[in-house]
């Protein structure tokens, strides 16, 4: 187990230079990009004066240099800042106030993904060659090319438009009140007893959780099959055939958790896509999270809080595949670090 | 000494449907296997030695399938026998031991637990029962029970065959088809293992079939031997017989074949020629292309199977009918 905590310490060590160098990029990205948080605040028909005075008071009248240094500077201290625009509230809260929204979606969304890659890929493995092979791996290919956005509008258009089942937009509906105790509303209803809370948040994560799982799933698909076509051809499954294990026990426990290793690289490579993934459901339909947040104040050209909310993704991605790793070593005792 | 036979096997066809090409690995074999006996099954690769006892186990990999012919154990043909039948015979009345002990054993489950599975598996016990039952067998391979709770990469080849065979022999089963157990092994490894093949033999009255391309090592074993070419039984027999007397020229040029240190002129011998190809194999006598007693009728006939002194023997030489 040493060797374990050594190799979480050098993980870990590891992702600063990455953030780093992400952090540099964004910086001067959104500085590059025409336009600034001044004119997004004041308009067009602020006076000179008024300009020059904001501009002051953000720091923005510093060359480029100086600012990235009193950035990073205050990075190392631990801080992420204020944001430029209105409130000037610190980045942390801001993202903090918005991470619950997105983390229950996400959770929702990779839920689906995997429920629905598992299913396909083991029953296309376990038919392989056959129809229904061929139309599944056809789906995990269409799945991975779909555009999210698409078919956010066309599941909304369908369930919510011309069915009137589902709703097409927020977290929840407006009378329904349940105390925010950790901002995953399906917890928090949980957690304050209330019924309605819970599957109203439950109706309202639908739609979205669908779109993102059903896009996300098709990586999943293809490979849960030729993962599992790989271990039932293996001599072990001779084995436990050859001695009387019962088939079901044999593809969907063993074949199942052999199977299920490089699924788990997968996940971990996948973390970062299911929240780009996220970026696109949340502006469609409307989910007041980080991703919504972001592309607002991208717009806004925020620059600290861009800055932070990169800053922060890139710690959780970080953070997800070692937790991948060490789950890693859990599942396959031949993994030792 | 008699013994009822555990085992008949008639007649038995397995074919690969590879498209239009059909690979007849097994065509045709007879033999049986009485209770506490061990019959080697003898054969270069490629025979359909391998394929024989997968076929008799239905385990045969896509696209194999048995295709003609009766494997009747204790009376019960298992070719007819639909497969949730088949499920409750493998593993409870024949067990299967494969070649490869690095790779047959579950990597991500502890031994133990791989062990008290299979029993579980078979008979209505506790798991705690189960447990003691696993640790009995492993102590009676060899494996000292402490060793439960490790994964099977932290045993070597040796040691895995063991507890292939723990499992194999913890449902006691009246059969164990043993494919090429040694041959991923070290010399010292496979006597130890071979030694544990006659003391449960001994012990528990198993039967085993070993199949081997060893005809040395199915001589120091086995009860019986037969020997395979080609998907045909060429000859079946008690060891003792065909050691010393053997018929078939094929029997006779494996046996030739076999270094032997007391033989001074240090040469190495073989069968001249390589085993067919069994989508196309040569017509009459599968082995006529090779054999140094080759008849015109040979290469037009398939000889029969004569029965020559408690012995099966698939030659024109010892008999027209």
């Amino acid at each position: 187990m040493a060797s374990l905590k050594a190799y979480i310490i050098t993980r870990i060590l590891l992702t600063i230079p990455m953030i780093f160098i992400l952090l540099t990029l964004v910086f001067f990205i959104m500085r590059i990009l025409p336009g600034d948080p001044v004119l997004a605040i004041v308009g067009m028909k602020a006076s000179p004066e008024q300009i020059e005075r904001l501009r002051r008071e953000l720091g923005l009248d510093k060359s480029w240099l100086e600012q990235y240094i009193d950035y990073v500077a205050m990075i190392f201290r631990g801080d992420l800042g204020r944001s430029m625009i209105w409130g000037r509230r610190p980045v942390v809260r801001e993202i903090w106030d918005r991470f619950p929204a997105t983390l229950e979606l996400t959770i929702f969304g990779f839920t689906v993904s995997v429920l629905i890659g598992l299913l396909t890929g083991v029953l296309a493995a376990l038919k392989p060659e056959t129809k229904v092979d061929v139309s599944l791996r056809l789906y995990g290919i269409v799945a991975y090319a779909l555009f999210i956005p698409l078919l956010g509008m066309l599941f909304q258009l369908v369930f919510g438009v011309y069915l009137r089942v589902f709703p097409v937009a927020g977290r929840k509906s407006p009378l329904v009140d349940v105390p925010v105790i950790t901002g995953l509303y399906t917890l928090d209803s949980i957690l304050s007893g209330s019924i309605v809370g819970f599957f109203d948040a439950l109706w309202h994560l639908f739609l979205p959780s669908l779109t993102l799982g059903i896009v996300l799933s098709g990586v999943y698909t293809r490979l849960v099959r030729t993962s599992m076509v790989e271990v039932l051809r293996e001599d072990f499954i001779r084995a436990l055939l050859a001695r009387g294990i019962p088939r079901d026990r044999v593809v969907f426990v063993h074949a199942l958790k052999n199977a299920f290793i490089p699924v788990l690289t997968m996940m971990g490579l996948q973390f970062a896509l299911l929240l780009a993934g996220a970026v696109l459901t949340e502006t469609t339909f409307s989910w007041p999270g980080i991703g919504t947040f972001l592309v607002e104040r991208i717009e806004y050209r925020d620059y600290t809080t861009v800055q932070g909310t990169i800053v922060f993704y890139a710690l959780l991605v970080s953070f997800v595949s070692l937790a991948v790793d060490i789950i890693y070593a859990i599942i396959d005792p031949r993994i030792r670090y | 000494m008699v013994t009822t036979s555990l085992l008949s096997i008639r007649d038995l066809r397995a074919y690969y449907m590879l498209g239009d090409t059909v690979v007849k690995a097994v065509d045709g074999v007879s033999f049986d296997v009485g209770e506490g006996e061990i019959a080697a099954i003898v054969g270069e690769s490629g025979s359909g030695k391998s394929t024989l006892g997968l076929a008799i186990i239905k385990l045969l990999p896509y696209p194999g399938r048995i295709t003609g012919g009766k494997v009747l154990f204790r009376g019960v043909d298992l070719v007819d026998l639909p497969e949730e039948e088949m499920a409750k015979i493998r593993g409870r009345e024949i067990s299967a031991v494969f070649q490869d002990p690095l790779t047959s054993l579950d990597p991500l489950i502890r031994v133990g637990d791989q062990i008290v599975e299979t029993i579980m598996s078979h008979f209505d016990l506790s798991k705690d029962e189960a447990r003691k039952q696993a640790e009995k067998y492993m102590k009676l391979v060899g494996i000292p029970p402490q060793r439960f709770y490790d994964y099977p990469h932290q045993f070597s080849g040796g040691m895995r065959q063991r507890i292939m065979i723990a499992m194999a022999i913890a449902t006691r089963p009246k059969l164990i088809i043993a494919d090429e157990p040694t041959t991923a092994l070290d010399v010292i490894v496979q006597a130890q293992i071979m030694e544990l093949f006659k003391k449960l033999k001994e012990e528990l009255g198993l039967s085993i079939i070993l199949i081997t391309h060893d005809i040395a090592l199915a001589m120091e074993v086995a009860d019986k031997i037969g020997v395979m070419y080609a998907g045909h039984l060429m000859e079946y027999g008690s060891s003792i017989d065909i050691y010393e007397k053997p018929v078939h020229p094929y029997t006779r040029g494996l046996l030739e074949a076999v270094p032997n240190i007391e033989t001074s002129d240090m040469k190495l011998r073989y069968i001249k020629g390589n085993p067919p190809d069994l989508a196309s194999p040569p017509s009459g006598c599968r082995f006529h292309p090779r054999c140094p007693y080759r008849m015109d009728i040979c290469s037009s006939k398939e000889p029969p199977t004569v029965l020559l002194n408690g012995r099966i023997v698939k030659c024109f030489l010892v008999g027209e009918e």
